[in-house]
């Protein structure tokens, strides 16, 4: 249907863009075809010349596919199905104009490229799991920021560099015991093999698919953290480079992109991390901007996760302001402000919530029930074992002192409140507790707290729906979770797989505030989800490139669902950069 | 040299909790002690309990250099290499022995 529509509506886009100023030029049409039969689904995406800008749209049942294109000139055209040899062709676009280019793809017979074509997922599946214990802490640690099972990451290695390598992570903050790691160690030795895994994959196609597209716009380099990303009031998406102190800042109508750097700070590289084994992850800066969320006076309140900061910036002005959280406040999480303006964010590795008034600049810290005794010591010997390890920089000293090796605590001894939201129906704050399995309620004037213990494990960033039910991914379990506050109530659905023996670690999710959908975040089969309340069902969007890890997910006023795509490396990313990413479900009524 | 410090450092921060896993070996030092008194002469009772004692404090370091009770590691069912759990006992027992017979000494004084 939307093919037959190509010629019209390809025009009509054009001129609408070139009317309004945007960046749209052209149309490419066609169908994608395979042994004859149709490839519903397929992936076809154009490039610009410089490989920074990515449309991508699915062909339909019918193997048609129209994709309108924000950029003219050159561009490469690629089409992209699971179990198929990418086919790709290059042609000229220029502004109000129709390409066809039809594709005929083959099978892919090569049974090491068909595994390399494979998602992370995949690969994990094979491994062998001597007990879910260690499982378990895999799962929770390391996929804790990234996959594991793409290109980068299994890459084969005995024993000795696979415990190496988990030593490095634990440098950079995963939490294992060192049993754990042994296990861990073992299995990767053992199962990382280099041999191609079996596809037993089975990609569902959903109608929906052929209404979609998806934009990518290439930000940063190959050591950008971009930990969330936020949409502006004008539209622009901001992201927070945790990596590199900055805040990326892309106009989508002009695909320009601009750079906000954060202000200096009298802290060494890593801020008040600066003991641990650095950069963490790929960060250079002291600041770590992590989360963002827009105030009503236009500011950009961030978390500044390494140097125990809140910031303001104006886009009016560009300027930007420091707020003190205080040193032994660790980790300035995801951030939220409420309908009273008032900003609420999650204080990760002291167990504690901020809540910060922008207008008299008071900042007061709620410390959260301690949930046993080994996490109480984490609580109060925390800060002061970070500020010991900062006189021996890089070193990850820390990890010496750290009951979470010597008591055999692992991640049980961390807290780490994590996601955090405001229930729209009577203000109070919510936050998930991603190690300990618990949701709290926090009363916004007195500060009372409530928490609730949650069936599945690994709580993590949270949202609220209009109607005051509270959704939440399961980022160990591999499901979505819905509490009813009223009546205390959960429900659980588990996310739609590839094959039975994959997972998913699902990191965010958001509401839809028109259709209520919740949408979330796959993570380990570069997907993301749809799920629609009214029918308890999924649809599966899968992304056009591999290793895409997405966190914050936010809607734009044109109807995208935005994100950074941020694996830890960005050179994991397949092109080995970050971008921000916008899915269009309804791609007509886009207007940009 | 950042090393050595730094190990210094973790050692004197972790000693309780090098002394708190070894509390059953100080304890079976401490009746040794005693109940060796009418067999074994001064010098050989404060050997025999420093001996002990050493056994359950003497640390191997992991690979984040944090210490740990070489028996508990060996309990935990990780590594222990042999060579490095002979010197790690070895001065243990030297420090000890400095520290028992010190103490010894001091009580004497005092009495």
């Amino acid at each position: 249907m939307k093919a037959a529509l190509t010629p019209v509506f390809g025009l009509a886009a054009a001129m609408s863009a070139a009317l309004s100023g945007t960046a749209a030029a052209g149309t490419v049409t066609g169908h994608v075809i395979s042994g004859g039969k149709p490839v519903a689904g397929a992936m076809v995406t154009a490039f610009d010349e410089t490989k920074a800008r990515r449309d991508t749209t699915y062909a339909d049942a019918e193997g048609k596919y129209s994709l309108a294109v924000d950029f003219a000139g050159k561009i490469t055209v690629r089409a992209r199905a699971p179990g198929l040899v990418d086919g790709e062709q290059v042609t000229d676009l220029p502004i109000v104009a129709t390409r066809t280019l039809d594709y005929d793809m083959r099978r892919e017979t090569n049974p090491a490229a068909l595994s390399d074509s494979l998602t992370a997922s995949a690969h994990l599946s094979t491994l062998s799991w001597t007990d879910q214990a260690t499982r378990a802490a895999f799962i929770s640690q390391c996929n804790y920021c990234h996959q594991v099972g793409n290109a980068l990451t299994r890459v084969p290695r005995d024993q000795g560099a696979w415990k190496d390598a988990i030593r490095r992570m634990e440098g950079y903050l995963a939490i294992l015991t060192n049993r754990e790691v042994e296990g861990i160690s073992r299995v990767l030795a053992n199962g990382m093999d280099d041999k191609p895994v079996p596809n037993t994959q089975q990609h569902v196609f959903s109608d929906e698919l052929a209404k979609a597209t998806v934009k990518e716009w290439v930000v940063g380099d190959g050591m950008s953290f971009i930990h969330d990303a936020d949409v502006g009031e004008d539209g622009h998406l901001y992201g927070a480079d945790e990596g590199h102190d900055v805040i990326w800042d892309l106009d989508r109508q002009t695909g320009k992109v601009e750079q906000h750097a954060l202000p200096d700070i009298d802290l060494p590289e890593g801020g008040v991390f600066s003991g641990f084994q650095l950069p963490i992850g790929v960060f250079t800066g002291k600041h770590g901007p992590h989360s963002l969320a827009q105030a009503k006076d236009g500011r950009i309140f961030i978390t500044n996760a390494l140097s125990s900061t809140l910031a303001s910036y104006d886009p009016a002005t560009k300027a930007f302001k420091l707020y003190d959280v205080g040193r032994t406040h660790l980790y300035p999480h995801t951030i939220r402000i409420d309908a009273e303006g008032i900003v609420w964010f999650t204080i990760a590795a002291s167990n504690e919530v901020a809540r910060f008034d922008p207008k008299t600049e008071k900042l007061t810290i709620i410390a959260l029930p301690h949930d046993g005794f080994w996490r109480a010591v984490t609580d109060f010997a925390f800060p002061y074992v970070i500020k010991l390890a900062s006189f021996f920089p890089h070193r990850g000293m820390h990890l010496a002192l750290s009951h979470t090796k010597w008591a055999d605590q692992g991640r049980d001894a961390l807290s780490l409140p994590y996601g955090i939201d405001v229930n729209p129906i009577d203000g109070s704050i919510w936050y998930a507790k991603l190690n300990v399995n618990k949701i709290g309620r926090i009363d916004p004037k007195t500060f009372a707290i409530r928490e609730f213990d949650t069936p599945l494990k690994g709580p993590r960033r949270l949202r609220f729906d209009r109607q005051g039910n509270l959704w939440i991914p399961a980022f160990d379990d591999c499901a979505l979770l819905r509490f009813d506050p009223r009546t205390e109530s959960f429900e659980s659905y588990k996310l739609p797989l590839l094959a039975p023996n994959e997972y998913e670690v699902p990191y965010a999710l958001n509401v839809h505030p028109t259709t209520g959908d919740i949408w979330i975040t796959s993570n380990m089969s570069d997907r993301i989800f749809r799920f629609q309340p009214s029918t308890r069902s999924f649809v599966s969007y899968p992304l056009p490139t591999r290793v895409t890890w997405l966190r914050d997910l936010v809607f734009s006023k044109d109807g995208g669902i935005c994100s950074s795509s941020s694996n830890l490396p960005a050179y994991g990313i397949e092109g080995g950069l970050a971008s921000f990413i916008c899915l269009y479900p309804n791609s007509e009524t886009v207007t940009h | 040299m950042q090393t050595a410090i730094m190990y210094i450092v973790i050692t004197a921060l972790m000693a309780p909790v090098l002394l708190g896993f070894a509390v059953p070996f100080l304890a079976a030092a401490f009746i040794a002690y005693r109940a060796a008194r009418t067999s074994l002469s001064y010098d050989k009772r404060v050997a025999l309990a420093s001996a002990i004692a050493a056994l359950g404090i003497a640390p191997s370091y992991d690979d984040y250099g944090g210490p740990l009770p070489i028996f508990v590691r060996l309990v935990r069912g990780e590594t222990v290499a042999p060579a490095a759990a002979i010197v790690s006992v070895a001065a243990t027992l030297a420090v000890v022995l400095v520290l028992a017979r010190r103490m010894s000494r001091q009580r004497a004084v005092t009495a």
